[in-house]
């Protein structure tokens, strides 16, 4: 493992490397704030002619809000190059699972708007507290449609006892595909007394009332999102790097592809967490190794002028 | 695993054992309608000279209202033979924990009243819309209390997003103190096609968002909910036997308290899923096998005159 904060590192990976793909919370941000230099590195790469691609487990937006997100906080993009879960399990829905009747969303807006952009009919969205209580008449009263195909669960600031209810009865059916996002526990917020929970929080709860894991994860780790980037974008796995803050979710999904990677320690890795695996590395995490190490992308941002 | 379908096996089970502890869902009544019979039996019980002990996991009634519940399905009883989760977590931190600062509840209105019986401060209860979103301004709007001792997770119908975020950041304190009542993933709602998420869900979400799993089980299965019968009850385990429908949370309750176990399958547990387990090459499995079974407990019913 390299620590890449040595220009010499820094250019070894300029030079063997055509495509950079990033992932954005706590690499390119923390919150609403843009790590500091990470910008000028980001689009110096885009000026050297280097592929660069935006892959993100976070389902709140479309492509086209991510887009927006990255151009205010200095990181112009075009929606080509953005993937986000909101998308991919859109794509997966659409072009794998070739779903015709209804999916229902554990979810958000910006789920929504991929779906409708897919022209895929879908309910759940918003609040739903329909049932509250384990009176059964207060249950009956959570209507279960006809043709829901799927379940997919992503983000969702509104999840509640109904939301579970329909998933559960819904997932009850072996054919009705379980979809889900990503599995993250957590939503890193920078500096915050509060504990925010990601979407594996809601997948964990749907999955116990289901009795199911998921069938498919739209996100990182796994193959199912690379390929969605692949189909778009064409990618030598051998001359590129996945950059980003998770080793559970980034470093892993960079190995399984086959591509170099690279952790950052502005995010859910931190520089003690930097600093821990370079003196030593957990051969059980093998696969959670990343094979450069660098406190924070702004740290190139002086070589890149 | 004997079947007491059998008279002479009833009798036998009538002149071995001195106390009957029932759980209540899937066992005296599904939903709101008694399991036909099984008010017969337990009433002949109690008129043998028998100590009939109502065991449940289902923390949404406090005992006062447990009695009502009873007694309307035909099952008379008076509170000191009644014990819920609510009354068992309430217990737990009066005289174990001694609590003496807050606790932070998800959980019902049942939860509330028995820890008021005890004089313990708490808040939480009902619904908590405050932060729906990832917006960092949404999420400070859940302002954290400075004295709580103790996050406590029962049923609650009314989880959300914000409780969630809540009981993560009072979590990451490790001298608070993690108690959930139950892990129950489903509530047995007798003919429906609903899949109703039982306390299970609520739990796991908190355990994925605090990364942490609970100090103690108020509930089944478990020794603190014994140990709290015993507080109060002169019980011979010995000639105790524990009567429930879950091979889970009641049969592995009663072998890690030296009880005899039956099982009926009027409610979660199957002959199939008993079957599985007896076929089963998994060590584990063993503690779920009960030393009795029988289809309902209304089938001993003609014995009872």
């Amino acid at each position: 493992m390299a620590n890449a904060k040595a220009k010499k590192v820094f250019n070894e990976l300029i030079a063997s490397c055509d495509t950079f793909l990033f992932d954005c919370d706590g690499v390119l941000w923390q919150g609403y704030n843009a790590i500091p230099g990470a910008a000028a590195v980001v689009n110096f790469l885009k000026k050297s002619g280097k592929q660069v691609i935006f892959v993100t487990n976070n389902s709140t937006k479309s492509r086209d809000k991510y887009v927006a997100k990255l151009s205010s906080l200095g990181f112009p993009s075009e929606r080509k190059n953005t993937f986000g879960t909101a998308y991919t399990s859109a794509k997966y829905l659409k072009d794998i699972a070739k779903i015709n009747g209804k999916v229902y969303v554990i979810g958000n807006e910006g789920i929504g708007e991929e779906l409708d952009n897919l022209g895929i009919e879908h309910l759940g969205i918003g609040p739903d507290d329909t049932s509250t209580s384990q009176d059964y008449d207060d249950i009956k009263r959570c209507e279960l449609q006809e043709n829901v195909e799927a379940v997919l669960v992503g983000f969702d600031g509104h999840i509640s006892f109904s939301k579970l209810i329909k998933a559960g009865s819904y997932l009850r059916d072996p054919n009705c595909i379980f979809v889900a996002t990503n599995d993250d526990s957590r939503v890193p917020l920078g500096d915050s007394d509060h504990i925010v929970p990601g979407t594996g929080a809601m997948v964990k709860s749907v999955c116990i009332v289901a009795g199911r894991e998921p069938d498919v994860w739209c996100g990182k780790p796994g193959k199912l999102m690379f390929e969605c980037i692949q189909k778009s974008h064409d990618i030598d796995p051998d001359q590129t790097v996945m950059v980003g803050d998770n080793m559970k979710t980034d470093i892993v999904f960079g190995k399984q592809n086959g591509l170099k990677t690279l952790l950052v320690g502005t995010g859910v890795a931190t520089e003690e967490t930097i600093k821990a695996i370079l003196q030593n590395s957990d051969p059980a995490l093998k696969e959670q190794t990343p094979d450069y190490v660098l406190p924070s992308l702004g740290d190139w941002a002086d070589f890149c002028s | 695993m004997n079947d007491a379908s059998s008279e002479d096996v009833f009798q036998n089970l009538i002149s071995s054992n001195d106390t009957f502890l029932f759980d209540c869902d899937g066992v005296l009544w599904k939903g709101a309608k008694a399991v036909p019979g099984a008010a017969a039996v337990v009433n002949f019980l109690e008129n043998l000279g028998k100590q009939v002990i109502f065991v449940t996991n289902n923390s949404t009634k406090s005992r006062d209202k447990y009695v009502d519940k009873l007694s309307s399905l035909g099952y008379p009883s008076d509170k000191e033979k009644i014990f819920g989760t609510a009354y068992t977590s309430a217990l737990y931190l009066k005289h174990i924990a001694k609590i003496d600062g807050k606790v932070y509840l998800i959980g019902n209105e049942s939860m509330g009243e028995e820890l008021d019986n005890v004089g313990i401060k708490h808040f939480g209860i009902g619904p908590d819309n405050v932060a729906t979103s990832l917006d960092y301004d949404d999420i400070k709007r859940c302002k954290l209390d400075e004295d709580v001792n103790a996050v406590l997770v029962g049923f609650d119908g009314h989880i959300s997003f914000s409780k969630l975020v809540r009981a993560g950041s009072y979590l990451r304190n490790p001298n608070c103190l993690f108690l959930a009542t139950n892990s129950d993933a489903r509530l047995p709602l007798g003919d429906c096609k609903h899949v109703v998420p039982g306390t299970g869900v609520m739990v796991a979400s908190v355990c994925t968002v605090a990364a942490r799993e609970p100090d103690v089980w108020c509930g089944k299965p478990g020794k603190f909910m014994f140990e709290c019968i015993q507080k109060t009850i002169d019980i011979n385990p010995d000639r105790a036997i524990m009567i429930g429908d879950n091979t889970k949370t009641d049969i592995v309750f009663g072998k890690q308290n030296s009880l005899k176990t039956l099982l009926v399958f009027s409610g979660v547990s199957s002959r199939d899923s008993v079957n599985s387990i007896l076929e089963s090459s998994d060590p584990a499995l063993k503690e779920q096998v009960p030393d009795y079974v029988l289809p309902s407990l209304g089938d001993w019913a003609e014995f009872c005159s």
